[in-house]
């Protein structure tokens, strides 16, 4: 008998250990390393996007090359460079994620390759500059940008694996089965006791009970706030930095599809219809696009209005070089779509961007301080049911030994 | 007795336990699929050509009237006049032709022989204007099509005239005679394209070139490329051994790497026209008035001095004279 009810301890501390134990290391999981590279993913994608668009703004803008988007351009492949690292560090683990590490780690330095050969003819006026700046950006759009996308899938398949092993469905149920048996077991032994001694109590297989009792229920409630914080978080943070992560992706591929479209010279129907099929995925704050989505499931107002605003702005800057384009007026449009003016698309991009990488920040925050809240819950759990097992085992022992030696 | 009460409750009790537990692990609620949101419908492939037609002399275009409209003041009901009313002649050129339509990284401007030639057109439609020009950048594949859609009015892109293009387009008369060659590298031993038999040669999908380089008795391992200047790329990366297009493209190709040379001697004619679209017969003649007035006033030789006068003078050696212009038919 006493070996049973020990039994039934341990099931007990079992049950509820290591699950307090797996959802305590997924949740640190998911705010220490799956949601930031999540971040990271996103941006080595749009960190190479922006050094696409930079090195083609060169190419557009023609005569001595302007120092600003070669700066610009070799900043971004660096910080590109940077967040693979960290990504390879944090996430070399993760299924599928090394794989397009390793793939974006070869193809990258070929990219810039190709981009100094485009370079270096343009310098000395040979057209076949444009030919390898063309064969830089397929190289991108064809190998490292599928790769990228691959990575991100990735990182966001490892999250959902923290968030489900943080919440998972069996813990709950196998500690009260345990429980109850455990229970249903220590009543049972003093109804048996009763009935052989005639003692009604026996005082340490009574606190025993009791003390079982807070062995299954507090964890019980411990793991439910815990996953109801997480879930919180997921909802008002993560969801949010998934999706801005995603809109800001695409904001740069449309970008990337302004500078082809007049790089393209008079041809460029192709991406000035790509632009508007992203700008349609992208949508609106209050429609069902992305960022609809995004907002619809966590509003932050102040966020949602200035964003519109930039996108807005953006628009109408790009419909203004596409006229222009369309019109024939090249010399005009490049002007429009390079320049410093406070009207130009480039300008308007920037703005968009500041206010996408705010917006993102401000979930990641969020869902930080959610994730920080669930981490709590748990806090300590860990040490307090092995200390109440115990407990619980000591009043078994002891109460049953009472009994035994009367026998004797 | 209660005992047993007990054990069936607690049967039932992992019942109810097995049932919770076997219920899913929780995930974060999904966002909207993007590749949905992008779908886009992918082009139909295009239909492989026949068999080439017969059609007599394909450079014979059509007489021009010897009266040539006076520029600005295009007769009614002409398409010359929709270009005036316009106010800009749309053309498809290259953007990457050193020589003939190339742009010029330090200026941005758009030029070379063919550029020229669309230049005088510009100046005999719009009051000696030669800039009223806008520009369409195209690949080889698409001269045509973007004919027949009426994007560009004219297309000057190192077109070479023959019986299979005359059925889907028109053409101006002869404007340059060129010739099918081969580019190697400078420490090459070839001496023509008979020499390269079995190796990579590259030259460009939707031209004469690779018809030409197809139908030869002991063909190389053509690779096609979309993009012509696509050609000196993979030349320099030694991903081909060897480029053959129109003498005049190598020679482009040449200008911008001193590691090739062009060898042997041509073995297709390929005369060059300007496209226009059938719809059209009185642009036709009008550009053709134009293209013969440039023969005789000595135009045609200042441009062709001005663009392949050093790759002449080195071939044929220093103080060669020009050569003539090609010499127009008429059907």
């Amino acid at each position: 008998m006493t070996i049973g009810l020990l039994v039934a301890i341990v099931a007990v501390w079992a049950a509820a250990f290591t699950a307090v134990n797996r959802r305590a290391d997924a949740v640190r999981d998911a705010m220490q390393r799956a949601e930031p590279l999540i971040v990271s993913a996103q941006g080595i994608n749009t960190e190479l996007a922006r050094a696409d668009a930079s090195a083609a703004a060169s190419f557009l803008v023609g005569g001595v090359e302007a120092a600003g988007p070669r700066q610009q351009y070799l900043d971004s492949i660096d910080a590109a460079m940077r967040e693979l690292s960290v990504a390879a560090q944090n996430g070399g683990s993760v299924e599928g994620a090394s794989d397009a590490i390793a793939t974006i780690s070869e193809k990258v330095p070929e990219y810039a390759g190709l981009i100094e050969s485009a370079r270096a003819n343009n310098r000395q006026g040979f057209p076949i500059g444009a030919a390898y700046l063309r064969a830089a950006s397929a190289l991108l759009q064809d190998e490292i940008f599928p790769a990228a996308e691959r990575l991100y899938d990735a990182t966001v398949d490892a999250y959902a694996d923290a968030y489900a092993d943080a919440g998972a469905a069996r813990d709950a149920p196998l500690l009260a089965f345990a429980g109850i048996v455990l229970l249903a077991a220590l009543v049972a032994t003093q109804i048996l006791l009763f009935r052989r001694t005639n003692r009604v109590f026996n005082v340490p297989l009574v606190l025993a009970t009791v003390v079982a009792l807070v062995l299954v229920f507090m964890p019980l409630t411990a793991m439910s706030h815990e996953h109801r914080e997480l879930a919180r978080a997921t909802d008002e943070g993560y969801f949010g930095v998934n999706t801005i992560a995603r809109v800001r992706i695409l904001a740069f591929r449309a970008r990337g599809d302004e500078s082809f479209a007049l790089i393209a010279r008079g041809n460029g129907e192709r991406w000035y219809t790509d632009f508007d099929t992203v700008m349609s995925a992208i949508g609106s704050p209050d429609d069902d696009g992305l960022l609809g989505a995004a907002f619809e499931e966590e509003p932050i107002d102040a966020f949602s209005s200035d964003l519109a605003d930039a996108l807005d702005h953006y628009k109408s800057a790009h419909q203004s070089v596409q006229e222009t384009d369309r019109a024939g007026d090249f010399d005009m449009a490049v002007t429009l779509a390079t320049g410093d003016a406070a009207t130009s698309s480039a300008t308007a991009f920037a703005a968009l961007d500041e206010e996408l990488k705010a917006t993102l920040d401000e979930y990641a925050a969020r869902f930080e301080r959610g994730a920080g809240r669930a981490e709590k819950q748990l806090d300590n759990q860990e040490v307090w049911v092995s200390v109440l097992a115990i407990l619980v085992a000591l009043g078994v022992v002891v109460g049953l030994q009472q009994r035994i030696r009367e026998y004797r | 007795m209660r005992l047993r009460t007990f054990m069936r409750t607690g049967g039932a009790a992992v019942a109810a336990v097995m049932l919770l537990a076997a219920c899913g692990d929780p995930e974060p609620a999904a966002v909207p699929d993007v590749a949905s949101l992008l779908t886009t419908t992918t082009a139909a492939p295009a239909a492989p050509p026949g068999p080439p037609p017969e059609c007599g002399d394909p450079t014979a275009s059509s007489r021009p009237d010897p009266r040539l409209p006076t520029s600005g003041v295009m007769p009614a009901g002409t398409y010359m006049r929709e270009i005036q009313d316009r106010g800009r002649l749309v053309v498809g050129v290259s953007i990457d032709t050193l020589l003939f339509g190339s742009v010029n990284p330090f200026t941005g401007d758009i030029e070379g022989f063919d550029i020229d030639i669309l230049h005088e057109i510009s100046k005999a439609l719009f009051n000696g204007d030669p800039d009223r020009l806008e520009y369409k950048a195209i690949n080889n594949a698409e001269r045509i099509p973007k004919i027949q859609d009426g994007s560009v009015d004219i297309v000057a892109r190192t077109m070479t005239i023959n019986c299979a293009r005359r059925e889907l387009v028109d053409f101006s008369s002869v404007y340059y005679d060129a010739g099918q060659k081969v580019l190697v590298r400078a420490d090459s031993d070839a001496a023509g394209i008979e020499d390269l038999a079995g190796q990579k040669v590259c030259t460009s999908a939707s031209s004469t070139s690779v018809e030409n380089l197809r139908a030869l008795a002991d063909p190389p391992e053509i690779t096609e490329v979309v993009d012509q200047t696509d050609c000196l790329r993979l030349f320099q990366a030694g991903d081909v051994a060897a480029i053959s297009t129109d003498d005049v493209i190598l020679a482009g190709f040449a200008a911008q790497d001193p590691n090739a040379k062009i060898v042997g001697a041509r073995f297709s004619d390929e005369p060059y026209g300007l496209a226009i679209s059938l719809d059209h017969p009185e642009f036709t003649q009008f550009v053709n008035a134009v293209l013969e007035r440039m023969r005789t006033d000595g135009t045609w030789k200042a441009i062709y001095e001005k663009w392949l006068g050093e790759v002449y003078a080195t071939s044929q050696g220093e103080g060669a004279p020009i050569p003539e212009p090609p010499a127009a038919t008429y059907r």
